[in-house]
């Protein structure tokens, strides 16, 4: 697939317009449109900024974009004690571009959803740096339940982090932050996972100082802040996005 | 009924609530066939991915089978079923409980949808059923386009419950093609006209699930039984045009991949939309 393909193809697979794309770009709309005719050859600076907001830098080894979490995080809650960082500086530009934040870096009222869903789109949570996977088994509240016991910190995520907050979808894929990847595997009694490998799966992520923020109790389980958990959603696997739909009110249950 | 084990997850109420609406509607079992994300779980259970983590329990429903009486939605009312929202028909639930956050929910969960093609409207504003209205109901059934195979190329299945494996019920359940025409047709029609919806990239991740399990030679076979049939002939061309599109669709196989990031291997899902590409291509020829 040449870049003019992969720019067209990945542009429309994250449901984005020419027009979009080229406002996250900070380009003119006949850019992106030549750029996909394939009638411009785009500047490497040029090519890597676009593929970089459609998620998929050049050299992209399967990193998901830290910083595009915490520009949401802060622009739903201006007062979270996260350093700000020129990439989460980046992305705040980008979306102001395109309507989703504000002047002050605010996300605009209304377009929070669209923001938590850009900013999952490009920091996939199947693609977290840090994280490790394991052979499937227990469940994510089990999971919790043996880290508790174990005085290991951590905090449920992704589906089962969402049925928590909203139950409205059966766990397909076990996802916790934990402070110690490797002590909480061993206190779970986890299998590592063969690497590379594909299929079912159980993923430990360790914490940062974002997802370690806004994390509450629920029913004895911690479980991530619901913007995390909801950026996590949309950045996940088959229905976890229609369960973050539903968490922000854009579908019935 | 409280004899049995209660169900703990959304996939188990879900599965409860079917078994539930098929026996509250016993009297028109005939006219039910269990379409969408159940009937697609039903069908590629050998896949190696994760299980399809849905709470819908989606029910089609031929009005040509229904009978005028008893009236549906009395004995959806009468076992203490109401309607979920008032925005759209067909949608019922039934125990009602607070989420965490404060919102109303409803444990058990079921859509009854009509074909479009066989629902006495050809407007596709309108979302009801009017060819039942008279004797069940404005708001009992609501409209799908593309399920109108899923009246006719289906099976009876026992199913059982997830939590209580001993309560069962033999129902309908569309086969892998109507599955497939179904998908393709709900996709098909939203890129053709995005203002009907969203299409998701679960949606070319369930088509590529049936897919990867279906033997596109069955299912070019069924499309061309019933592509002059009287009744839904012009609606399985339809569904077939729409679903050879969106299987030939670059951005659509990619959809697919994005689905499944990282669980399944993207030439699996390459080799799988290759197939049928073919195969549908042929169909007519």
């Amino acid at each position: 697939m040449d870049l003019a393909e992969r720019v067209s193809t990945l542009r429309r697979a994250s449901g984005l317009s020419a027009r979009e794309l080229a406002a996250l770009v900070g380009v003119a709309p006949t850019t992106v449109t030549r750029v996909e005719a394939g009638t411009v050859s785009p500047s490497f600076a040029l090519a890597q900024e676009i593929l970089t907001v459609l998620g998929e830098p050049i050299g992209f080894l399967g990193g998901a974009d830290r910083e595009a979490m915490i520009a949401a995080r802060r622009a739903l809650d201006p007062a979270l004690p996260v350093a700000e960082t020129p990439g989460a500086a980046q992305w705040r530009e980008r979306w102001g571009r395109l309507g989703l934040v504000d002047a002050g870096g605010h996300a605009v009222e209304g377009r929070e959803a669209d923001l938590l869903e850009r900013a999952g789109q490009v920091a996939r949570l199947t693609r977290r740096p840090g994280a490790a996977d394991f052979d499937s088994g227990p469940t994510a509240t089990l999971i919790a339940s043996l880290l508790r016991s174990a005085g290991i910190d951590h905090a449920l995520t992704g589906d089962a982090g969402a049925n928590l907050y909203r139950s409205s979808g059966e766990e397909a894929w076990p996802v916790l932050y934990v402070e110690d990847v490797a002590a909480a595997a061993t206190a779970a009694g986890l299998v590592s996972k063969a690497s590379g490998s594909y299929g079912p799966r159980i993923t430990l992520i360790p914490f940062d100082e974002l997802s370690e923020m806004g994390r509450i109790d629920i029913g004895g389980i911690s479980v991530a802040a619901r913007d995390q958990v909801i950026l996590d959603a949309y950045g996940g696997i088959d229905r976890m996005p229609e369960q973050a739909d539903i968490l922000v009110g854009r579908r019935v249950a | 009924m409280t004899d049995f084990e209660e169900p703990r997850t959304e996939i188990e109420w879900s599965r409860r609530a079917i078994i539930n609406v098929v026996e509250v509607l016993a009297a028109h079992a005939a006219s039910l066939t269990l379409v969408g994300a159940h009937a697609v779980l039903l069908r590629t259970m050998a896949l190696d991915v994760p299980r399809m983590p849905t709470g819908d329990g989606d029910l089609g429903v031929t009005p040509g089978l229904v009978s005028a009486t008893p009236r549906i939605e009395t004995l959806l009312v009468d076992a203490g079923y109401r309607h979920r929202t008032s925005a759209r028909p067909g949608l019922w639930g039934r125990t009602v409980f607070a989420d965490q956050d404060g919102s109303l929910s409803f444990r058990e969960k079921v859509d009854l949808l009509a074909p479009h093609g066989l629902s006495g409207t050809v407007s596709r504003s309108k979302r009801g059923a009017p060819a039942l209205q008279p004797d069940h109901g404005k708001h009992t059934v609501g409209n799908v386009l593309g399920l109108e195979l899923a009246s006719f190329n289906r099976s009876l299945v026992t199913l059982s419950d997830f939590a209580d494996p001993r309560l069962t019920t033999a129902l309908h359940v569309a086969d892998i093609p109507a599955l497939v025409l179904a998908k393709g047709s709900k996709i098909g029609e939203r890129i053709d006209h995005p203002r009907k919806g969203r299409v998701r990239d679960k949606d070319l991740g369930d088509l590529w699930r049936l897919m990867a399990v279906g033997d596109p030679a069955d299912t070019a076979r069924v499309v061309e039984e019933y592509a002059d049939h009287p009744q839904i002939g012009v609606h399985v061309r339809q569904g077939l045009a729409w679903t050879a599109a969106v299987v030939r669709d670059p951005v659509s196989r990619q959809r697919a991949k994005s689905n499944f990031d990282t669980f399944v291997d993207p030439r699996e899902i390459d080799n799988a939309f290759a197939r049928w590409q073919a195969a549908l291509a042929g169909i007519g020829a």
